[in-house]
């Protein structure tokens, strides 16, 4: 199919939601307060690794204004929740980790446990008819703790004798608990040794990267109440309404009927809602009490006690012919999956599938090892592992090109995959264990769409990089206060998680011809309702204020896996765009029967269905006939699901200044050239490339959760926890290269996580050349700076 | 247990009435960007802008209410001119605006945080601070006003206003902060006063904080470097006392060695820019 | 004790009871300026923030008791009922509204800057729209919407 003109596609469209959001409209969940709302709160254990040897909840259930205090003692036995004991839930072990169902996470969560594993976990809950009241019956409630050992690093926690985080005999699906292995991969592809064997230059580093959070302004929030036919109605911050929906219902002990999941506007996510992170606790509290309950985590426990990114350390070995070819990669990673498993089965394998297949090379072995620490749990953001792997591979291959003396750009011109090339890596460690694809199915999956070369280029262009290689270099000579360098990365990620990601769309006729359109698919605030309506409007030759969007409802609109791995405009899009196209399938058909005239022979266009050159009829009439005369209602649903995850591909570049006085680093332009496949509307995935882009240099340079030797939180808030400001940020520019990915709606891929990756490495590579040193551990304080260069 | 009771003092002698009536423990209120912020909260407030929101000049001395805003200070031209934007550059790097229009000068020295913004120039200008108590007003030198950490000499008794006089026109002014980020709370803050006398240092002050329990001036740097000419080596030695002379802590901001490090590295700015005049 | 406090909000003459130590950003939420966010509580991430006698501040961080006696401006009152201000609709037609959560507060941070400055630099943009955290857009399109809107206030005379 060929680019052909388009009414909607490409273009600026406002945001379908953007009058509410400019007005502050009420729209967010707790701006929907309910009449007799009591509020609830979390008691967080001080401690990381211990057993409730007692918790006595006297004096909080005594004070006046307090209806319900729930602790472990609330949840046992097998029997699901009845109004009969509505204190008493059942003890199941599942996974708040919002995925497909059988989640690939491990069932390694209680509703309220006997066992705390993290500073912060879950110890008891309230609700109570004010905060005030709530926070005073926290503070009664006693708590006898024993005391247990604790890991806090991969290292500790795979020792031989370590203290066992997951001792409970109802734990499910985690690698090897009772060594503290929560998940692990191990593929190879081709014969890596004899790829080190033939290779004339060996790099062989190890790269860490730190704890960082997805800092989204919207706090995690939900309202739980009941109906008045006793369902439970949960509005609440979430990624993942369905995947919500359905773990309640586990967790709780009811039929999945009676749940409703509803995903109003939300504050942002970036994977830190990708969980079902607090409302099983406020549906408990809600049923419980009879009342509706409003839980809503303060920014601290939002902070430390909800999910982060996971932390890694990365070794990597890669051999290479003088030439550039390269004969052998070699990564391993040794994850920490924090005190819940969560997405450490998944996230990953990321690490290694979304990055080493950018590469060619015919004998690749990844491995990684996910351990159990007791320390908060890491999970889904932005990126979902590959920003920890492009880090430590477009360093490394940086590294790797400065043994062979080439440019860095040259050597990715040469190293990297082109359209038409074979991947045979990522079905392999895909985002789900090996042992689920099936072996008889050799799985060759090809890049169809890959703009990387002419990214490279136009971006390399952009910057000026080789005009300001040399200027920098001559620069440095000569100055000794302020060093300047520039670094490039290359990225990549993906469009959906292929085969598994499921999106539902309902279309709704209307008799003027403007539509109602149903989608499960979960606008977090990056616009994915407003490109879905488009493609919907293109598709029936509407605008797109005719396109009316119900989003996300778990009992209005159909199912949708939720915002996650990119997949909004590919897969929910995709199922909007069929179901659009049967829409119009009808009209055509209505249309050819008033006109006489083939339906083949006519096009929709302008709210105008009209023969080539020929009198026409208006879409309004051809509506008002379907409704009225033929009496047919045009409702057409879809279920769509993509067999591959089509990857976007970028170059991202760094130009920045160092003070090595201070060894504080400014970058000062960057540039990131992404091939996203078709842009549907340029204003709003630019503005997914600048809050990525802002993302990832908050990564290199300031961001890191810190915890002290307890394990106890250090970064109590924005204070500490240092994101990018308005003041902070470089020049940026974007440059969409487009090309056209024939599986996706209008030939789209994604935008949303990919240029998230490569600021970090394109920074540590432009480090080299300002200090002349290589810098392998995130983030680049100015301490770690001045410690490079021996003045610290 | 959050606060049960407020009150707002209409003068500065009402306020320190209401102090002792109000329920215990009871604490004065200006912006509250500090007090609001700290975890637990005192039983009562009492809110003293109202009296204290004035930045004046009276004579030859400039009077900055206790209740004055950040903002205030930013904006007050007369002292711009006077001090060259000395301390008008302190405010600009203070926090962010929403911050600078509620937190007031008085507050930010009654904390007595050692990484207090104001308190490095306020003691480099040789400003008194008055304080009105149960038993009247007295008046602080700065160089006795911060004890200790979150300690300063007030004890229970009002910031009424600081007082300082301009200093002679000759005399050059240089304010330095390293954070994090711009605008972030003081790694290592540091303010300077140089006058040069046919080419050397006549009169030399150098102030850093967030390197020491409180606020110092460093008199080896400032005796080192007078009588000398400023030039790279003396400034060089200058930083470097300067760093010996502090006793920083490690915390989830920076450790103890890179605070030591931007000691000597700011000291070193600020005198540099002070020893070229106003307004460098 | 509930106080009383007196306060014009968005032009509207208001009463509202309040307890001492409630902050104004939860009482005005209460009282359905639903625009005021609460992200921190500690006055760091700026969604609070509103106009106070014309002067942004978080809300957070001030005791609804100190508001007594003065003018709140909220971002429901930057335009008249069905209209919008050349600032929500420059946010809107340069793509600065994502999740929209800290939209509010950069609107009246950006609409007290135009106040003072209607030629603002780009700095002068940036440094004030610095106390307003933003995750989604890394800012490069509200200081565009700004200045958009800056341009059209000075030529449309608002």
């Amino acid at each position: 199919m060929s680019r052909k003109h388009h009414h909607v596609i490409g273009k600026d469209i406002r945001k379908v939601d953007g009058r509410q959001l400019v007005t502050g409209a009420p729209a967010f969940t707790t701006d929907f307060p309910e009449k007799g709302m009591l509020i609830g709160k979390i008691l967080g254990s001080p401690e990381a690794h211990a057993r409730i040897r007692s918790i006595d909840t006297s004096g909080a259930r005594a004070i006046p204004g307090v209806h319900v205090v729930l602790t472990h003692e609330n949840v046992r036995g097998g029997a699901p929740w009845s109004e009969a004991r509505p204190d008493l839930f059942p003890r199941v072990a599942y996974t708040r980790a919002g995925q497909d169902y059988v989640e690939p996470s491990p069932w390694d969560f209680f509703l309220l446990d006997s066992k705390v594993r993290h500073v912060g976990d879950r110890v008891a809950a309230v609700a109570a008819e004010s905060e005030e009241i709530a926070l005073e019956a926290l503070s009664k409630i006693r708590v006898e703790y024993e005391t247990l050992p604790a890991v806090f690093t991969p290292e500790e926690a795979m020792r031989p004798g370590a203290p066992v985080v997951h001792d409970e005999p109802e734990i499910v699906r985690a690698e090897d608990s009772a060594r503290n292995l929560c998940a692990s991969v191990d593929v190879t592809l081709g014969d890596p040794a004899a790829g080190f064997a033939e290779a004339d230059a060996i790099v062989e580093e190890v790269y860490r990267l730190q704890r960082v959070q997805h800092a989204q302004m919207e706090l995690h929030a939900a309202i739980a109440r009941l109906d008045n036919e006793g369902r439970l109605i949960v509005i609440c911050t979430t990624q993942v309404p369905f995947h919500t929906r359905r773990q309640i219902a586990q967790a709780l002990g009811l039929s999945i009927g009676r749940v409703r999941v509803i995903k109003p506007r939300i504050g942002g996510g970036f994977g830190g809602k990708q969980e079902m992170m607090i409302e099983d606790l406020c549906s408990a509290l809600a049923l419980a009490s009879g009342r509706p309950v409003r839980l809503e985590l303060s920014r601290y426990e939002d902070m430390n006690a909800a999910r982060s990114r996971h932390s890694m350390a990365i070794r990597l070995k890669t051999g290479a012919k003088k030439d550039g070819m390269l004969t052998a990669i070699e990564m391993t990673a040794l994850v920490d999956a924090g005190a819940y498993g969560s997405h450490s089965p998944t996230v990953p394998t990321n690490t290694g599938n979304k990055n080493l297949p950018r590469y060619r090379c015919r004998n690749v072995r990844y491995a990684f090892d996910a351990y159990y620490t007791n320390l908060p749990p890491t999970g889904a953001m932005r990126g979902y592992g590959t920003p920890q792997g492009t880090f430590a591979l477009e360093c490394h291959m940086d590294e790797v090109a400065e043994k062979l003396g080439m440019d860095p750009v040259e050597f990715r011109l040469k190293a990297t995959v082109r359209e038409g090339d074979a991947d045979e890596l990522s079905p392999h460690i895909y985002e789900v264990k090996k042992e689920n694809v099936p072996e008889d199915e050799r799985i060759v999956w090809r890049f169809n769409s890959c703009g990387l070369q002419d990214c490279i280029r136009k971006g390399a262009d952009a910057i000026g990089w080789a005009e300001k290689r040399r200027a920098h270099d001559a620069w440095n000579a000569k100055n000794t206060r302020i060093k300047r360098g520039i670094g490039m990365a290359t990225a990549s990620q993906g469009s959906g998680v292929a085969g598994i990601d499921t999106a539902g769309a309902t279309i709704k006729l209307n008799e003027d011809g403007s539509v109602a359109l149903y989608v499960g698919a979960v606008d977090v605030g990056s616009g994915g309702d407003t490109v879905i309506a488009q493609i919907v409007a293109e598709t029936l030759g509407i605008e797109v204020a005719d396109v009316t969007v119900f989003a996300s409802d778990t009992d209005i609109t159909p199912f949708d896996s939720g915002a996650y791995a990119s997949s909004t405009t590919y897969v929910s899009g995709g199922a909007a765009l069929r179901a659009a196209e049967e829409v119009r399938a009808e009209i055509l058909g209505a249309a050819a029967e008033m006109l006489g005239v083939p339906s083949g022979e006519l096009r929709l266009e302008e709210r105008r269905i009209a023969p080539e050159g020929g009198k026409g009829v208006s879409l309004r009439d051809v509506a008002t006939f379907l409704a009225y005369q033929k009496k047919v209602q045009v409702e057409k649903t879809v279920t769509h699901v993509s067999p591959v995850s089509p990857p976007p591909f970028a170059a991202q570049f760094a130009d920045l200044e160092v003070d090595v006085e201070t060894g504080r680093v400014r970058v000062v332009d960057f540039v990131t050239a992404v091939d996203a496949g078709t842009i549907l509307n340029p204003n709003l995935a630019e503005g997914q490339v600048h809050g990525a882009v802002s993302m990832g240099i908050g990564y290199a340079l300031s961001e890191e959760l810190l915890f002290d030797a307890k394990g106890r939180p250090r970064s109590r808030g924005f204070l500490d926890y240092k994101i990018l400001k308005a003041t902070g940020m470089p020049r940026l520019r974007t440059i969409f290269v487009e090309t056209y990915e024939p599986s996706g709606p209008f030939g789209v891929k994604a935008v949303a996580e990919i240029p998230t990756n490569g600021p970090a490495p394109a920074i540590g590579n432009a480090l080299r050349q300002a200090l002349g040193v290589r810098l392998r551990d995130l983030p680049f304080t100015p301490e770690k700076v001045l410690r490079a260069i021996g003045k610290l | 247990m959050p606060i049960r009771s407020f009150a707002s003092a209409s003068s500065p002698g009402e306020a320190v009435k209401l102090l002792e009536s109000s329920p215990q423990p009871s604490r004065f209120i200006a912006g509250g960007t500090d007090l609001l912020s700290m975890p637990a909260a005192p039983a009562s407030v009492v809110d003293v802008r109202r009296p204290l929101r004035y930045a004046r000049r009276e004579g030859d001395e400039f009077v900055v209410g206790a209740g004055a805003t950040v903002t205030m200070v930013a904006e007050w031209e007369e002292l711009a001119r006077a001090d060259g934007g000395f301390l008008r550059s302190c405010a600009h790097d203070f926090a962010t605006w929403q911050i600078r229009n509620l937190a007031t000068v008085g507050g930010n020295l009654a904390s007595a945080v050692p990484s207090a913004d104001f308190a490095v120039p306020f003691l480099v200008l040789g400003a008194r601070i008055v304080a009105l108590g149960k038993s009247g007003r007295r008046d602080i030198p700065i160089e006795s006003f911060f004890v200790g950490p979150h300690e300063s000499a007030l004890g229970r008794d009002l910031l009424v206003e600081v007082r300082f006089r301009a200093p002679a026109p000759e005399a050059g002014l240089a304010w330095e902060k390293i954070g994090r980020v711009d605008g972030d709370i003081a790694i290592v803050n540091a303010a300077a006063l140089v006058r040069i006398e046919s080419g050397r240092c006549a009169d030399v002050r150098l102030a850093l904080g967030a390197v020491a329990p409180t606020p110092i001036r460093v008199p080896a740097a400032e005796e080192f470097l007078r009588g000398k000419e400023p030039s790279e080596e003396n400034l060089r030695r200058a930083g470097d006392l300067a760093a010996e002379a502090s006793r920083p802590i490690s915390d989830q901001r920076a450790s103890a060695e890179y605070r030591r490090a931007m000691c000597a590295v700011l000291a070193r700015r600020a005198l540099a820019r002070a020893a070229q005049g106003r307004g460098k | 004790m509930p106080i009383e406090i007196r306060v014009t909000v968005n032009g509207e003459a208001k009463v509202f009871r309040v307890m001492p130590g409630e902050r104004l950003s939860e009482v005005l939420r209460r009282e359905g300026y639903v625009s005021v966010k609460v992200g921190c509580s500690t006055g760091d991430c700026g969604t609070c923030t509103v106009l106070v006698d014309g002067e942004p501040i978080v809300s957070c961080l001030m005791l609804a008791a100190q508001a007594d006696g003065t003018e709140i401006t909220t971002t429901e009152g930057l335009a008249p009922p069905r209209a919008l201000h050349p600032l929500q609709e420059a946010f809107l037609d340069e793509g600065a509204v994502q999740c929209g959560f800290c939209t509010p507060g950069m609107l009246l941070a950006a609409k007290a800057l135009l106040d003072r400055n209607p030629s603002p630099t780009e700095a002068e943009i940036r440094k004030a729209l610095a106390g307003t955290l933003c995750r989604c857009t890394g800012y490069e399109n509200p200081v565009r919407a700004v200045r958009r809107a800056a341009e059209r206030m000075r030529e449309g005379g608002e």
